[in-house]
């Protein structure tokens, strides 16, 4: 081992790299044509500020494409630019998409930013009273508000109450407001009313998914050890970002990569795969090797079906066979009963020592459906018995005859 | 049963190991198992009832460390503990890292049974870093989840002091972000004191002793303090003085006194100052806090829990606090949590089902007498394993059936050292293998696609009709002469098809009209026939009310003045007869819908009455019509 390695620089260098890699915030990469809407956000947004314009736009594009970097980005600027002329109201659809629960986070962020006492008890008609209010205040002081709507198609669910009450408001000039709407679906302009949709800017700014060589450079950045004084361990950055240059110019790395970005293009995705390569980080000699990258790649993905294939016991893979055998002999639905007597008719074939009483198949069964390899076709009937109630099978033949193949316990073919 | 079962799934997270008595103390105080459970999972340095062991807060204070050598301890304790979890481990924990590493939402699935729960649980309470959990069956609603994990994470008891009230009263996952954003804060806060000493043990042994001590029930604190020799040290209120304590010996042990205090003074965030990491800037800010969610598979079926689960795999981001540890634990496979707008998808561990080495291994341990129980397991394994490899089902199983294996044993028939011995053992078990195996079906184990209604209030029993009622002949419960007759002609109703009904019961029909019938073609016949099976494998036809009751009646006249006699006596003691039945029968069909005997469809639009169906099947149909000496059998159709 080398002089210069001991423990704490590797754990540190892993520190660093699960923050990285974790935190998204902390990698600053922006992606080609990113920047272009950054600075059209930029725009839009500051004309909100200075020309009090009101505007309403959405932010469209796949996940991990930097929506919410750039909005967040661009946010951050102008707020350093005029400190007390913004205030943001943040919203996202998974925890508010329920209109009164909006409308009291938004009073309770406005009440937060201009030190008022916020009261629980307030109704939706307060609450929306007080946010026309409220903006009308901030247009008489110059101040905007700028609300950013996370996960904007998970607003678009309901009566759309919400978006209703804040587009209308983007109409008066009593106001100086942008509506930012975030969302992966391309389509979320179309999920909202006519009401809603006609106050509506319709503006939009579509995203881009990052191509394999903005990944690339992602995948550098993320990984490559600062080795000026921000990081302490001088030497041993310098070999390890030596050992990885070499591994990313290897073929089979490159391999590896394109095996990654051709499933999903998502930068999530890229950063989980550098996530489980790094905690994998081999400790004693402190550097990633290629095999951290290949199991990182095994690991994250993974084969659910197979692997509970491969768990199931040698009766649960029969009574699995017995139901692919009735679905190529057209039997569009079936049940446990059905599926015992052709259990029995493959064991009066090819006699086995696996013939097992009705009980424990009927307990095989279940744990089939626990296992989820196997479920009922419709969810009614709840009180009709187990055996009575058709069920279908959920894994491919094809799956199923790999599956087989694989078992550790099959007794042949 | 299914309270119980639900009860089951939690002290699971209690169970250090897999030890084949797992299964009975589940059984038997699992409301005692969650009550601990609960004390248990309170943040280890906050909890007032610390009952672990010394030698435990050691180790928790050695690998809060993150030396190499404490988490190789850890790993070993948790080899010993899980047999046949070694990858699973050693993935658990190179992902969740040291106390300062961020990390990504994981997801630890597989099956019922695999150790799930209770590697997770072991690995963070040694790991002595803040984390709470919550079981989504105990606390079955968002609203229990979401305080149980507030109540752990503020180390908040619910007592009647407090009128076991919950620390804080949030039922809304935008409140719970809120409130948890508090909590952790609150949290580091805390452990940063903590840390703060664990940081300076590096370099003071002194200081190590009497942090050790400060950590352990008061008893003991006396005891080590006077042991590391820092008697002058004023630590008499040891647990009061926690943080001050901490300050005190840091500034006397510590060669670096003045960043010692300059750590205490101002808080975590300037940790940064210790030697180890000076420099780097923002790389140690503040630990992490972790929270575990058992049985996420459970919020399918709640109401919008598709996104309560994809807002919780974004609680990090929503709470914009990196320093979450998110950790699920599923039954099923990660692709039925793929939702269409393609949320966050978390990171993967897969717990295989045990192969048979280590279910013999899993089985084997904590038996008094190993040798004894290892040729048992040899001898018995094969059979069981080939139908089914649940840790819990296999170890009820087993029990009873190695008495009967030490039982010639205990005659001193027959001694178990030699070769012989095992073999003529063996023989002497052969016959209860299959008895037994059918007995792993009478384990009461978790059944998720029974509850998954949503009607959940108006959920009746399912009536199990496996092997309980094959021990004994008799019924094991108890039903009216009346109801009995009214289940049988359910049965008969729901078996036969109603143009048949004329045939059985007409007496002037009879058995003729029934073979004219059957002189058809050959192939005719043989087409129907299937079709009849066909129809039975299906499951039980539907019924309307008069066709019940009009078999009712003939059944009572056919078997003649005894059962009607006896009927009576059991309905009214008068004897005008017919109208009392009629009630009567009605109102134990109610009873026997209630109990889901008997299957009461929603009505016809149509018709407008209900239909009915039998739910039962033919073995438990013959014992009841045998109960009261009824021929079944002769009205059945094939």
């Amino acid at each position: 081992m080398d002089h210069y390695l001991d423990g704490a620089s590797i754990e540190d260098a892993v520190t660093l790299f699960r923050r990285r890699l974790c935190d998204s915030s902390s990698l600053d990469l922006l992606l080609p044509n990113a920047s272009e809407n950054y600075s059209k956000l930029r725009y839009l947004l500051s004309n909100t500020v200075t020309n009090t314009c009101n505007n309403s736009v959405l932010l469209l594009g796949p996940r991990g494409c930097g929506k919410s970097m750039v909005l967040e980005r661009v946010m951050k600027e102008l707020q350093h630019q005029h400190s007390d002329m913004i205030s943001i109201v943040r919203l996202n659809g998974l925890l508010h998409s329920d209109d009164r629960c909006a409308l009291k986070e938004i009073a309770k962020q406005l009440c937060l930013e201009h030190h008022l006492t916020f009261s629980k008890t307030a109704s939706f008609d307060e609450n929306s009273q007080f946010m026309i209010a409220m903006l009308r205040e901030c247009a008489l002081a110059h101040k905007a508000v700028i609300f950013v709507l996370d996960e904007f198609d998970l607003f678009a669910q309901g009566k759309q109450r919400v978006l209703y009450n804040l587009l209308d408001t983007m109409q008066s000039v009593l106001s100086q407001a942008a509506v930012v709407g975030i969302s992966c679906r391309l389509d979320a302009d179309q999920l909202l009313e006519k009401r809603v949709r006609s106050r509506f800017s319709h503006r939009k700014l579509l995203f881009s998914p990052p191509s394999t060589e903005d990944l690339q450079r992602l995948l550098e950045q993320a990984l490559i050890l600062p080795t000026d004084s921000t990081f302490p361990h001088v030497e041993y950055a310098a070999r390890f970002n030596a050992r990885l240059t070499d591994i990313i110019e290897n073929k089979s790395f490159k391999d590896i990569l394109s095996n990654v970005v051709n499933v999903d293009l998502s930068v999530r995705r890229l950063l989980d795969f550098l996530f489980r390569a790094v905690c994998d980080l081999d400790r004693d000699s402190g550097l990633l090797s290629l095999r951290n990258f290949r199991t990182a790649v095994s690991s994250i993905q993974r084969q659910p079906k197979l692997e509970t294939l491969r768990d199931a016991s040698v009766l649960e893979l029969y009574l699995l066979v017995s139901m692919k055998r009735l679905e190529s002999k057209d039997c569009d639905s079936y049940n446990f009963n059905a599926i015992m007597k052709e259990y029995m008719d493959l064991h009066n074939a090819h006699p086995t020592c696996d013939l097992y009483s009705r009980q424990i198949c009927l307990r095989a069964f279940e744990h089939l459906l626990e296992r989820q390899l196997i479920a009922f076709i419709d969810k009614r009937g709840q009180n009709i018995a187990l055996e009575f109630r058709p069920v279908k099978l959920l894994v491919a033949s094809h799956e199923l005859n790999e599956g087989l193949k694989t078992s550790p316990v099959c007794p042949g073919p | 049963m299914e309270t119980n079962n639900q009860k089951f799934d939690d002290s699971e997270a209690k169970t250090n190991a897999h030890t084949p008595s797992r299964r009975i103390t589940r059984s038997t105080n699992a409301h005692h198992a969650e009550e601990s459970l609960e004390a248990k999972q309170c943040i280890q340095a906050n909890t007032t009832q610390d009952t672990t062991s010394s030698s435990f807060q050691c180790i928790q204070a050695d690998e809060e460390t993150h030396t190499v050598k404490n988490k190789e301890e850890l790993q070993r304790h948790l080899f010993d503990t899980f047999p046949g979890r070694h990858t699973q481990i050693k993935e658990l924990l190179n992902l969740i890292g040291g106390p300062q590493d961020f990390m990504t939402p994981l997801l630890i699935y597989g099956g019922p049974s695999c150790g799930k729960t209770s590697v997770v649980v072991e690995t963070f309470k040694y790991l002595g870093r803040p984390y709470a959990y919550a079981g989504c069956r105990s606390c079955h609603n968002p609203r229990l989840l979401f305080e149980s994990l507030l109540n752990k994470l503020y180390a908040h008891k619910r007592t009647k002091l407090n009128n076991y009230a919950s620390a804080k009263r949030c039922d809304k996952i935008a409140d719970f972000v809120q409130y948890l954003k508090e909590a952790c804060n609150e949290i580091i806060e805390k452990f940063s004191h903590k840390k703060v000493g664990h940081r300076h043990k590096f370099h003071d042994t002194g200081f190590k002793d009497s942090h050790k001590g400060l950590m352990g029930s008061p008893s003991r604190d006396v005891h080590k303090v006077k042991d590391s020799g820092l008697k002058a040290s004023p630590h008499k209120d040891a647990r009061k003085s926690l943080e001050k304590g901490s300050q005190d010996s840091g500034f006397k042990g510590s060669p670096k006194k003045n960043v010692g205090i300059g750590v205490r003074d101002s808080g975590f965030e300037n940790l940064g100052s210790d030697p180890n990491n000076k420099g780097i800037k923002g790389l140690v800010s503040n630990g992490v806090v972790y929270l575990i969610f058992d049985n996420i598979e459970l919020l399918h079926e709640w109401t919008n829990g598709f996104g309560l689960i994809s807002a919780l795999f974004k609680l990090a981001d929503l709470t914009r606090m990196p320093n979450l540890g998110l950790i699920f634990i599923s039954n099923v496979t990660p692709d039925s949590f793929y939702l269409q707008t393609g949320t966050l998808e978390p990171l993967t561990v897969y717990f295989r089902d045990y192969t048979d080495e280590e279910l013999h291994q899993i089985l084997l341990k904590g038996q008094p007498n190993p040798e004894l129980y290892g040729s048992f397991l040899n001898a018995i394994m094969k059979p069981f394993s080939r139908a089914c490899r649940r840790v819990t089902e296999l170890s009820a199983a087993l029990e009873p059936l190695f008495q009967k294996y030490c039982e010639p044993i205990n005659k001193e028939a027959v001694s178990p050292n030699d070769e012989k011995g095992k073999r003529r053992l063996f023989a002497l078990l052969q016959p209860h293998i299959t008895p037994a195996l059918n007995q792993i079906c009478n384990v009461p184990t978790y059944s998720g696609f029974s509850k998954s209604g949503a009607d959940k209030a108006r959920r009746k029993l399912i009536p199990k009709r496996s092997g309980c009622y094959e021990a004994t002949e008799e019924l094991d419960f108890y039903l009216t002469v009346c109801g009995k007759y009214l289940l049988i002609s359910a049965f008969i109703a729901s078996r036969n098809p109603a143009t048949l009904d004329a045939t059985l019961f007409d007496s002037t029909g009879g058995l003729e009209s029934r073979k004219r019938k059957r002189k058809s073609s050959a192939s005719a016949m043989q087409k129907k026939e299937y079709e009849e099976q066909e129809k039975v494998l299906k499951g039980p036809g539907s019924f309307p009310l008069e066709r019940l009751l009009a078999i009712f009646q003939c059944i009572t006249v056919a078997t003649g003045e005894d059962v009607e006699s006896q009927q009576c006596t059991d309905t009214s003691p008068n004897d005008e007869g017919s109208m009392e039945l009629m009630s009567d029968a009605l109102m134990q069909l109610s009873t026997l819908c209630n109990i889901n005997l008997l299957y009461k469809g929603s009505s016809c639009p149509l018709e407008g009455a209900a239909r009915y169906r039998c739910n039962i099947d033919q073995d438990l149909a013959l014992r009841v019509a045998r109960s009261v000496n009824f021929p079944l059998s002769k009205y059945l159709y094939r």
